[in-house]
């Protein structure tokens, strides 16, 4: 058994939609008793440039998970996770897919790409507020991450 | 024996003159070159027979007159000749031929005034001997090879026009046996010879009635392989999709028919086919038009056609008209197809539309939500009474438009053809929908069902939609669902009813109902969008089928029609496996 790492773990949350990273943060940060550090990022291209740490994120270090919308301008979630997946030093980092979309191909391919799970995005009855409670749960408190290359 | 030798003798000599005399008769019938030579060809022999017989019979003569002898003779011995101008109206032959024949035959006529030929029964002098074996020998040279010619001409045409002309060979060369034989027995007339010589005379004479004006009956078993293949096309026309496919069976059909040397079939200003074998000989011929509608087809017949074919004429008329049903149907069908793809198009373009438009809809609606939540649950505590009911009025109609969202996404969703179809055994699965739609709000009662080749998920659907909108409208607080197939599946697949005993559906919404946002009555709840039947209607259409509401008096009555396509056909043989115990 690999103790959990004693740093925070960092999240790179990548959404389009600015409410939606506004509303992903703040569940995510909401009671937990593990420090968290999450970076946002607008759509996949500006994913991947974090990631690869180019440009305006020379020097940052890899995220412990990245939560990744879908549908983003300039890149998509689904070209984000075959360039993850296919790049050795990325592969390692688990990529949580957060789409508003629950259409079967959608959730198939992201699975097929090499995603480690997908919740749907949906609103009512507080459905996302515990969705994403869930999953900060899961990923942050249950499931052993590795620490980034 | 003697009666026999008499009775053949007098049917020989009819044969011929009815020969003769059906050659003129055609030559009157139709003018052409063809027939004038073949009239004076026959027309000679028979008038030949006639002057043996008037002579003969009537005025008793034994001998003729030398002049007479002569004539006789004369309408004899140009046969050859009469018969090479004939083959020549079909066939151009070789001028030498021509003149050689011609020189014979005029020859042979002159001798036959000059020299004094035998009666019957006489022994001839050298040179009367020596004439009749120079007019054996032409006849020897002419006649097989004017046989030959017209036998391998008859090959390339259609059947009718092949066995008349076959036939014309065959007369032309048992004639001449004929006459061979009765020089040669001529000397020593026995009455087995003379009957042996009159069965080939009256054959050749057949021959000759059968090639110049073969009767109905005939013609018809001659024409039986051509209506074969008429009626073999009149089925390809029916499959016919494209005005090509028409062309592609009509013109072979056209040119096989009359051996033409060229079929060309125009319709709406456009060539559809264009073939033959001997296009380029056509240029300077005229073509037979068959007009058509919406086109015409232009046929140029092979020469032995117009005299060996006059029915098959009337057979292109035929064609004609079963390839201008054919075409006008094409017309339709290509109609039809074309409002079917635009009309496709169209709903694929307002599919996209609407699944783009729901989608951008999602996210402002997730956002709205959201914040409504961290305003009830951070900031609920500073608003009074009616700001609350204010906020849950919001939530409320967050929560309704994203089921609205959610639904139209599903509605553009289920025309696609994405879904895959698999067994689907309603026996397991209504039950399973009843679970999980409340089993205290509905009591399912199962009949006979079928097993269905269908979306399983899209099956699932369409009945939770059913069973879901049974007990929203059911006016209580439980509902009883009856599902049935009415009667057996068949060859136009099953029905299927589902039934309640809820407050039913006045007869004037039972169309309205399929609608897409339709809801009858108030929603105060908003716990339904009103597009659960058009989904059920859209998923339904997907498979084939279609849904609607009986004229059921207590409650509502759906009668879901699913296709033969619809159907697990393994579903039938498992059938007593699917039913449970």
């Amino acid at each position: 058994m690999m103790s959990p790492s004693p740093s925070p773990i960092r999240i790179l949350v990548a959404d389009d939609n600015e409410d939606h990273r506004f509303f992903i943060t703040r569940a995510l940060r909401d009671s937990t008793d593990r420090e968290l550090e999450i970076v946002t990022v607008r759509d996949g291209a500006e994913a991947i440039e974090y990631l690869r740490q180019q440009g305006a994120y020379a020097g940052e270090t890899l995220p412990h998970l990245v939560i990744l919308d879908l549908k983003m301008p300039r890149m998509d979630g689904h070209e984000v996770l075959s360039e993850v997946k296919a790049d050795k030093r990325l592969r390692s980092i688990p990529v949580a897919v957060l789409s508003s979309s629950d259409r079967d191909e959608d959730v198939r391919r992201a699975y097929e790409l090499g995603g480690n799970s997908y919740v749907v995005k949906q609103a009512a009855d507080g459905r996302l507020s515990n969705g994403l409670s869930t999953l900060r749960k899961f990923w942050t408190e249950t499931a052993v991450l590795p620490n980034p290359a | 024996m003697d009666a026999l030798v008499e009775v053949l003798q007098w049917t020989s000599n009819v044969a011929y003159i009815a020969v003769g005399l059906w050659a003129l008769a055609r030559w009157r019938r139709f003018g052409t070159p063809a027939s004038a030579w073949l009239a004076l060809t026959f027309g000679s022999i028979g008038l030949a027979v006639m002057t043996g017989l008037v002579t003969n019979e009537l005025l008793g003569m034994e001998t003729l007159p030398r002049w007479l002898t002569g004539v006789v003779v004369g309408l004899i011995v140009v046969y050859p000749y009469l018969l090479v101008r004939f083959h020549d109206t079909f066939e151009p032959v070789a001028p030498w031929i021509r003149v050689a024949t011609l020189l014979a035959c005029v020859a042979a006529v002159v001798g036959g005034f000059v020299l004094d030929l035998p009666q019957p029964g006489e022994d001839g002098s050298t040179v009367a001997n020596l004439y009749t074996l120079a007019v054996v020998l032409t006849w020897l040279a002419v006649l097989p090879y004017v046989a030959v010619r017209f036998w391998r001409a008859g090959r390339s045409q259609p059947t009718p026009a092949r066995r008349r002309i076959q036939m014309l060979a065959a007369g032309a060369v048992l004639l001449a046996v004929a006459i061979l034989f009765s020089a040669a027995v001529g000397q020593d007339p026995t009455p087995g010879r003379t009957i042996a010589n009159q069965f080939v005379s009256i054959s050749a004479a057949a021959a000759f009635l059968l090639g110049i004006a073969p009767p109905r009956p005939i013609r018809t078993i001659w024409r039986q392989p051509e209506e074969d293949r008429i009626g073999a096309a009149s089925l390809d026309l029916l499959e016919a999709e494209t005005a090509r496919d028409v062309a592609g069976v009509v013109a072979p059909l056209m040119q096989h028919v009359v051996a033409a040397d060229r079929v060309v079939l125009r319709h709406r200003g456009r060539s559809l086919a264009d073939t033959g074998p001997d296009r380029a000989a056509t240029a300077a011929r005229e073509p037979i038009v068959i007009d058509m509608a919406d086109g015409a087809v232009q046929v140029w017949p092979s020469r032995y056609t117009p005299f060996f074919g006059t029915d098959e004429l009337d057979v292109l008329q035929r064609i004609g008209r079963l390839t201008d049903l054919a075409l006008a149907r094409t017309s339709l069908l290509a109609s039809e197809r074309e409002a079917r793809t635009e009309l496709e198009a169209v709903n694929a373009e307002l599919e996209a539309f609407v699944y783009s438009a729901s989608h951008d809809l999602k996210s402002p609606t997730i956002a709205i939500l959201s914040y409504v939540e961290i305003l009830e649950e951070d900031y609920g505590h500073l608003l009074d009474e009616e700001g609350q009911y204010f906020l849950s009025r919001m939530r409320s109609n967050g929560t309704y438009m994203e089921a609205l969202v959610r639904d139209l996404l599903e509605l553009s969703r289920v025309g696609r053809r994405d879904t895959t179809p698999e067994h689907v055994v309603l026996d397991d699965l209504l039950p399973q929908i009843a679970a999980d739609v409340g089993d205290d709000r509905m009591e399912l009662v199962l009949g006979d069902v079928p097993d269905l080749q269908v979306n399983g998920l899209r099956a699932r659907q369409l009945f939770q939609n059913l069973f879901t909108n049974a007990v929203k409208h059911a006016g209580r607080d439980r509902v009883r669902i009856e599902v049935e197939q009415d009667g057996p599946a068949t060859g136009a697949g099953v029905t299927v009813l589902v039934r309640d005993d809820g407050r039913g559906i006045p007869a004037e919404y039972r169309e309205r109902v399929f609608g897409v946002f339709e809801q009858l009555e108030v929603d105060e709840q908003r716990d339904g969008t009103g597009m659960g039947l058009a989904i059920c209607r859209k998923i339904i259409e997907s498979f084939g089928g279609s849904i609607t509401l009986t004229d059921h008096p207590d409650g509502a009555e759906f009668a879901l029609r699913f296709p033969p396509t619809a159907l697990s056909l393994d579903a039938v043989a498992d059938a007593p496996q699917g039913v449970p115990a």
